[in-house]
């Protein structure tokens, strides 16, 4: 493929010396895998089929209705070969470098494509492992980047030694980059550096190489480096909270049904409604149950890394700085245990509507939660925090919402409560779950007061501090309209106080 | 100690938690002192146009429909009739409704009349700001400025302001974004 390397030549002289690295030769067969698996399976059973039946007899009266076996001997390599020319020529157009500024990744034959990643807009380098890539010895590198949705790259597959290389030295040049200049990392603004490695080296980090490395703490790069341990999970506690909550709703939704099918000798009739109901339940849980199997926290010097997975599993880094809201919530059928979850806002993660996104903790103790916030946050109060989650009703410390709010919010409005600390607010509410959020008046975005025409006819409205995208919406409902100006404006003053001060 | 509180809901206690830097407050019906900035009046004929069309473009569909196939399509004519009326009346209160303020820290915007809503957004949050101005809000000299935080759900608009004044409103926020951006 000469073409290719003529084709590369220009921007290798605009970029510099960095070499275009090519993927590891088995990738396409990792990404691939399971489709290849199942069209060779699927063949191969048909062939057994085919020669059993043949060897039984059975062979004339089958013979008309497929192809003959001679059939299959010429269709399965020429697929197979098909399907390894495809691959091979995939992996060969497809290759990745990393520059002084950039990471660079092409890969297509026909629709080429060329991404091209800011190292200073890095969010985080993110290991990942599936169960066949770790069978062969593989790692894929996914980066996060600031800026729009196809501004990540997934580096699929390459050693897992040379994966933790890319890791530390993408990570490096991210925090160098990061360094080089003020404007740099402004992407957005208030939330912290690009990274939180280099952050307090800024303004004298502008050589690069052996100067800028030996600045930095090394265990915010080196993945291999242990952090302190904060929170292990143990596995029956994922399998018993994720049972906890739709185990419950399958009891008491199957059980009833299967006991009188069974008892009017129905069989026949509950079955097929029962295996699909079975099945639908049980498929989620299984994936939840090995998504956060192995689940471990980890303190990093300005970062927590979280590691989890039973089959595939997965790292990743948080870095302190750009946790915005926290939020602790307890689901209905986790009070009997004392389990708690903790979420958290992250300036400039992926944007996804999974369940799982900005998890701290999937499921812990309230000391575990507990520890995870002082982590994230060490100016909340633990008492006052604790107060909001667990008293009935009104909270000591924290603010409620009048009597009259029973009209527009029935149920809920006894638990809503709101608390001003010095450094954040802390918003309580749930009814048969709860939930505190806390948001640093640091780290607000934006204020909204807002009231609806019943709020209008009872005298109130609702404050809303606005985050990041996330999974906390934090949002302090039904103040009388007097307390919520008195809020709003209170907070307007104490995060710009915020601001200036960080 | 937080444990002496009082159980009771109550204010926030402004001794324990002291603010320096009191900004004007805002509220969200009088105007609390502040010189709050109207948008232009002519606002509201561009939105009443829109509506007044469309309820237009429907009322001849069904009446159509009414004429040829089914006499109870009438009561769809009248109805979208009461709508326009009730569009006469409210666009022009809705469009009033809408006040802006810069303050010394942050945008402040009021909006709505049935659902009604306070927005403060501070220079130092601000990403970009946009504006933006359709055929019909051209032909009036109209323009919509957005301000863009780093939260997508933080968005202020502020519809049908002239031209002029929105040009210089955005060089003017896009200065203190800086400014207060430099300093963090």
């Amino acid at each position: 493929m000469t073409d290719d390397s003529r084709h590369d030549a220009p921007l290798a002289e605009v970029t510099g010396d960095a070499e275009w690295r090519r993927f590891h030769p088995l990738s396409p067969l990792v990404r691939g895998g399971l489709v290849l698996l199942a069209v060779v399976g699927y063949f191969l059973s048909q062939w057994v089929d085919r020669i059993a039946n043949s060897l039984g007899g059975a062979a004339s009266a089958d013979e008309g209705g497929g192809p003959p076996l001679l059939a299959y001997a010429v269709i399965v390599p020429i697929v197979v070969l098909a399907i390894a020319l495809f691959a091979w020529v995939s992996w060969r157009y497809s290759r990745f470098r990393i520059g002084e500024e950039s990471l660079e990744m092409r890969k297509g034959v026909i629709v080429r494509e060329h991404r091209k990643v800011r190292l200073d807009r890095i969010q985080s380098v993110d290991i990942t492992r599936s169960i066949l890539a770790r069978v062969l010895g593989l790692a894929e590198v996914r980066v996060e980047s600031a800026g729009g949705s196809d501004s990540h790259v997934s580096l699929a597959f390459v050693t897992h030694d040379e994966a933790q290389q890319i890791r530390r030295q993408l990570m490096l040049r991210a925090a160098a980059a990061g360094a080089a200049g003020p404007g740099a990392g402004g992407d957005i603004d208030g939330v912290g550096g690009p990274w939180p490695v280099g952050v307090g080296e800024r303004g004298e980090g502008t050589e690069r190489g052996e100067g800028t490395e030996l600045r930095l703490d090394p265990s915010h790069v080196d993945p291999a480096r242990e952090g302190t341990p904060l929170v292990r999970v143990p596995t029956w506690r994922i399998v018993a909270s994720t049972l906890a909550g739709p185990g419950i709703v399958a009891l008491v939704l199957i059980w009833p049904v299967l006991i009188v099918g069974v008892g009017l000798g129905l069989w026949i009739f509950v079955l097929p409604w029962l295996i699909p109901a079975v099945l639908g339940m049980a498929a989620p849980i299984g994936g939840r149950i090995l998504k956060w199997s192995n689940f471990t926290l980890d303190r990093l010097p300005g970062a927590v890394r979280l590691r989890r997975g039973l089959t595939d599993t997965v790292a990743s880094t948080v870095p302190l700085k750009r946790v915005q809201a926290i939020s602790v919530q307890q689901p209905f059928a986790w009070r009997p245990f004392n389990w708690w979850r903790v979420k958290v806002n992250v300036a400039g993660a992926k944007i996804s509507e999974s369940e799982d996104q900005g998890v701290l903790l999937p499921v812990g103790t309230l000391e575990e939660a507990l520890a995870v916030v002082a982590t994230v946050d060490p100016n909340v109060d633990p008492h006052l925090l604790v107060r909001g989650l667990t008293q009935p009703r009104q909270a000591d410390g924290f603010e409620g919402a009048p009597p009259r709010a029973r009209w527009v919010d029935p149920v809920a409005f006894r638990r809503r409560g709101v608390a001003v600390t010095p450094s954040s607010l802390l918003i309580r509410g749930g009814f048969l779950g709860r939930r505190v959020s806390i948001v640093p008046h640091a780290r607000i975005q934006s204020l909204t007061l807002d009231q609806g025409p019943i709020q209008r006819t009872l005298g109130l409205a609702s404050v809303q501090p606005i985050s990041t995208m996330g999974p906390v919406h934090p949002n302090i409902q039904h103040l009388s309209l007097e307390r919520a100006q008195a809020v709003f404006n209170d907070e307007r003053g104490r995060a710009s106080q915020a601001r200036v001060q960080s | 100690m937080p444990d002496s509180m009082p159980a009771e809901p109550g204010p926030i206690d402004p001794q324990r938690y002291p603010l320096p830097a009191p900004s004007p407050a805002v509220t969200l019906y009088d105007d609390g002192g502040i010189a709050w900035n109207r948008v232009s009046p002519k606002l509201a004929h561009t939105r009443l146009i829109v509506a007044l069309v469309v309820n237009l473009v429907l009322m001849v569909a069904l009446a159509v429909v009414a004429v040829l196939w089914w006499r109870w399509a009438w009561i769809g004519v009248g109805l979208f009739a009461l709508g326009a009326v009730f569009e006469l009346w409210l666009i022009p209160r809705q469009v009033r409704a809408i006040t802006w303020a810069e303050l010394g820290d942050e945008v402040v915007i009021r909006q709505g009349r049935l659902l009604r809503s306070l927005v403060a957004i501070p220079y130092g949050r601000l990403q970009y700001v946009d504006l933006t101005s359709g055929p019909l809000l051209r032909h009036y000299g109209l323009a919509t400025l957005t301000m863009n935080t780093a939260s997508p759900m933080s968005s202020g608009e502020i519809p049908g302001m002239p031209l002029e004044q929105a040009e210089a409103l955005r060089e003017r926020l896009m200065r203190r974004a800086e400014a207060e951006r430099a300093g963090l």
